[in-house]
């Protein structure tokens, strides 16, 4: 008897929550319900989101920077961290009638975080523009929902479809280029070496496929050939026996696409070791002989050739890097590099403006702006928002002082996401894989 | 007595959970909406830990079977019928693969097979990379314009969570939740007693599965997006880390512990670098200091089910003796 009623109520008390609920949902007012979420509407904004009236003040605008400042890639986010402020401090947070501030939210290297984040930086903060975050999943993930609010997004990744199949109007990528299209000159440039046959050893994820994808494209294309694709999964602690399998392979040329991380140092160990470098010549992708990695593993990195983007013992970058030595005790990576450049094209659109532009519109001034002699080179932006500029075929030596860095040996202008192919070819066809490794 | 306080309690909960849309800024009504589909899916776990004593760690990948089957519908162009009915099918293929393989297994052993039927939901997501995206996971999903703003959502998720928590509730009172107990409490004793205990075992673990799977949909509906991280072996030891800061097998124990983990992971995180330290402190001190506790008040509160008020009084009390 008194279960059954028990029962009941409980039944009756559920129902009755339930229908509140839906009644709620039903009946409140479309647009925010605590007045937050639409900041014209806000009689509490300070006036500045007007662009109508001009103000004596200088108009705020806020950055947010998504960097990992936790998780499996956290050396990134301080990199990121220290080439930002960096820049301004040097520059100073007063651009033209703007006056720029910075909300640094850790995205903790994972892709749910930095949606979080990236939420909480639209809505709490109103930011008007973001940096990052860098990992290829939080990126994409990031991107389509900026690119919902209309938010602008200055994308620090390197996968692919930031800029390809996921393009979107309001991310621009100005703090690195996409994972194949910083590999394709090393396939050209392997092939007019006089290499004809190559094999190619890639992490197992998207960016070692779009690392290979970019060398065997061009390769293939120029007329080469490639006879193995060894695959190694991100974690693995020991790469020896890839490269005794590479030590077997009879080929003219050796490409390594490695992530960056412990298992670029264990891949340069592992050939030297087995003396894989003396044997075949070796070209690798631009996070084998980043700075970190040629720090940790010393001198066997003398002499191995990379290609990339970024370099930096070039004299184009040799300021930036001096002061950044004298700052913070190392050589810059590409991530810190990446931050400053985004601050300086950033800086470019801002100073011929005097109200504050849309989402929309300040991807277009920074489209527009005169990039030539930039530290990444003479660069400008393709119609999908991507970075067309030089990329550099490096090779480790030791600096007047000891230090090892990568200087240029041949710089490749003009590189485009597409290489040589037809975008909307390139664009029709699946992104690059295990099972499809060249266009 | 007790009852009025639990029935006041209670209420002063749903009106801060009515209300907080209305009081909060966006972006915490989208933190309690985290917390509330975080919860679903610690309720998920938390039911095997309260009926059957059974510690999953791989419910994580039920959920992204879910999650994916809709993610990837959503990508085919199916309506969203068509993408919950995808969704309902993985979770169902899901969970009887899970109840199947784990359902002869008991203590580190449902433990060690849950964790790998986990790593292998995380490996297809990591690896079938043409339906899954891979490592970039699948970007694009959205949710029923019904729900589409975020306080709308954040009012469905609290109905599925008290929907859910209620369903879970009646079963564990129900003549089938006091038999899972009996196998909880001595298995062989409800062996001779003619009970098949593999097969009960089974139903938990699918019903638990179902339950998983309304947590990876509405999930994915709150991000809009997934990677593999969601069927990742961190996402669901956090399931459980849930169910253990909020007391384990404790009905509204899911509530509190999603709580706890999704505040400092999306809030403290913003203020402190070291927040997985916190977490970490936290987790250590829950399993020394309050795990007694939680115990005997759980193992007390289960054995006299359905207890009259005061008896629960008595309970309370002699846990702090």
């Amino acid at each position: 008897m008194r279960l059954a009623q028990r029962r009941a109520r409980q039944l009756t008390i559920c129902a009755a929550v339930s229908s509140v609920l839906l009644a709620l949902a039903a009946c409140a007012p479309s647009e925010s319900l605590a007045g937050d979420t639409d900041p014209p509407a806000s009689p509490s904004d300070d006036g500045s989101q007007s662009p109508a009236e001009p103000s004596a003040e200088a108009i705020e605008l806020k950055v947010g920077v998504l960097a990992p400042m936790t998780g499996f890639v956290s050396a990134i986010g301080t990199d990121l961290k220290q080439g930002w402020e960096m820049f301004w401090d040097e520059h100073g947070t007063s651009v033209g009638a703007f006056e720029i501030t910075t909300v640094l939210e850790d995205d903790a290297s994972s892709p749910e975080t930095a949606l979080s984040k990236a939420q909480r930086l639209v809505t709490e903060e109103k930011v008007d523009v973001v940096l990052g975050p860098v990992l290829a999943n939080q990126a994409l993930a990031v991107a389509d929902y900026l690119a919902r609010q209309e938010v602008p997004n200055l994308s620090m990744s390197s996968a692919d479809d930031v800029t390809q199949r996921n393009f979107s109007p309001f991310v621009l990528r100005t703090g690195a280029m996409a994972g194949s299209q910083m590999t394709f000159p090393g396939g050209q440039w392997a092939y007019e070496e006089g290499y004809r046959t190559a094999a190619t050893l890639c992490v197992d994820y998207a960016f070692g496929w779009e690392s290979c994808g970019g060398f065997v494209s061009a390769f293939v294309d120029a007329g080469g050939e490639v006879t193995q694709q060894l695959w190694y999964p991100g974690d693995a602690s020991d790469l020896s026996t890839y490269v005794t399998q590479l030590l077997n392979a009879d080929v003219d040329v050796i490409f390594a696409g490695t992530a960056g991380g412990t298992d670029s140092s264990n891949f340069l160990r592992s050939a030297a070791d087995f003396g894989l470098l003396d044997k075949t010549p070796v070209l690798s992708n631009c996070c084998t002989l980043d700075q970190a990695i040629i720090q940790d593993v010393g001198d066997i990195s003398l002499g191995v050739k990379s290609v990339s983007f970024y370099t930096e013992g070039a004299d184009r970058v040799a300021d930036f890097v001096a002061k950044f030595e004298e700052r913070y005790g190392v050589i810059p990576s590409l991530y810190a590099i990446g931050a400053y450049v985004s601050g300086q094209m950033l800086v470019a659109a801002l100073e011929d403006l005097d109200a504050k532009p849309s989402g929309e519109d300040l991807v277009a001034a920074m489209k527009g702006a005169d990039l030539s002699g930039s530290l990444w080179g003479d660069v400008s932006f393709d119609e999908y928002n991507n970075l067309v500029g030089p990329v550099a075929i490096r090779e480790v030596v030791a600096r007047e002082d000891g230090k090892l860095w990568n200087v240029v040996i041949e710089e490749i202008p003009d590189v485009s996401q597409f290489w040589t192919f037809d975008p909307a070819e390139f664009l029709d066809s699946p992104p690059f894989s295990t099972t499809r490794t060249g266009q | 007595m007790t009852r009025t306080r639990r029935f006041a309690t209670l209420g002063a909960l749903g009106a801060v959970a009515v209300a907080l849309p209305y009081v909060a800024p966006s972006y915490y009504v989208s933190v309690a909406t985290l917390v509330l589909a975080s919860a679903v899916l610690a309720v998920a776990v938390n039911m095997l830990v309260g009926e059957v004593e059974l510690f999953s760690l791989g419910h994580a990948g039920i959920a992204a079977a879910a999650a994916y089957g809709l993610a990837w519908a959503s990508g085919q162009g199916f309506d969203h019928g068509g993408q919950l009915g995808v969704a309902a099918l993985m979770t169902l293929l899901a969970s009887l693969v899970y109840a199947l393989i784990s359902m002869r297994t008991t203590g580190v052993f449902f433990l060690m097979v849950t964790l790998a039927a986990g790593m292998v939901c995380f490996g297809m997501a990591y690896r079938w990379s043409s339906v899954t995206g891979g490592d970039n996971g699948i970007t694009g999903i959205r949710r029923p314009e019904l729900f589409g703003e975020y306080w709308q959502f954040y009012f469905f998720v609290l109905l599925v969570f008290l929907v859910v928590t209620f369903a879970v509730h009646r079963l564990s009172v129900s003549p089938l939740g006091l038999t899972l107990r009996g196998v909880r409490d001595s298995q062989t004793r409800m062996q001779s007693l003619g009970y098949r205990v593999a097969g009960l075992k089974f139903l938990a673990v699918l019903m638990s599965g179902v339950v998983a799977g309304v947590a990876g949909v509405v999930l994915v509906w709150h991000h809009e997006f997934i990677s593999p991280a969601f069927a990742g072996f961190q996402a669901s030891a956090l399931a459980l880390v849930m169910v253990v800061l909020g007391g384990a097998g404790r009905l509204y124990g899911p509530l509190v512990g999603a709580a706890l983990v999704v505040l400092i992971q999306q809030v403290l995180s913003t203020y402190v670098e070291r927040w997985p330290t916190v977490l970490g402190v936290l987790f250590v001190l829950a399993v020394i200091v309050v795990q007694r506790g939680y115990h005997e008040r759980v193992r007390e509160a289960l054995r006299r089910r359905r207890p009259t008020a005061p008896r629960q009084v008595q309970v309370s009390t002699s846990t702090e003796g």
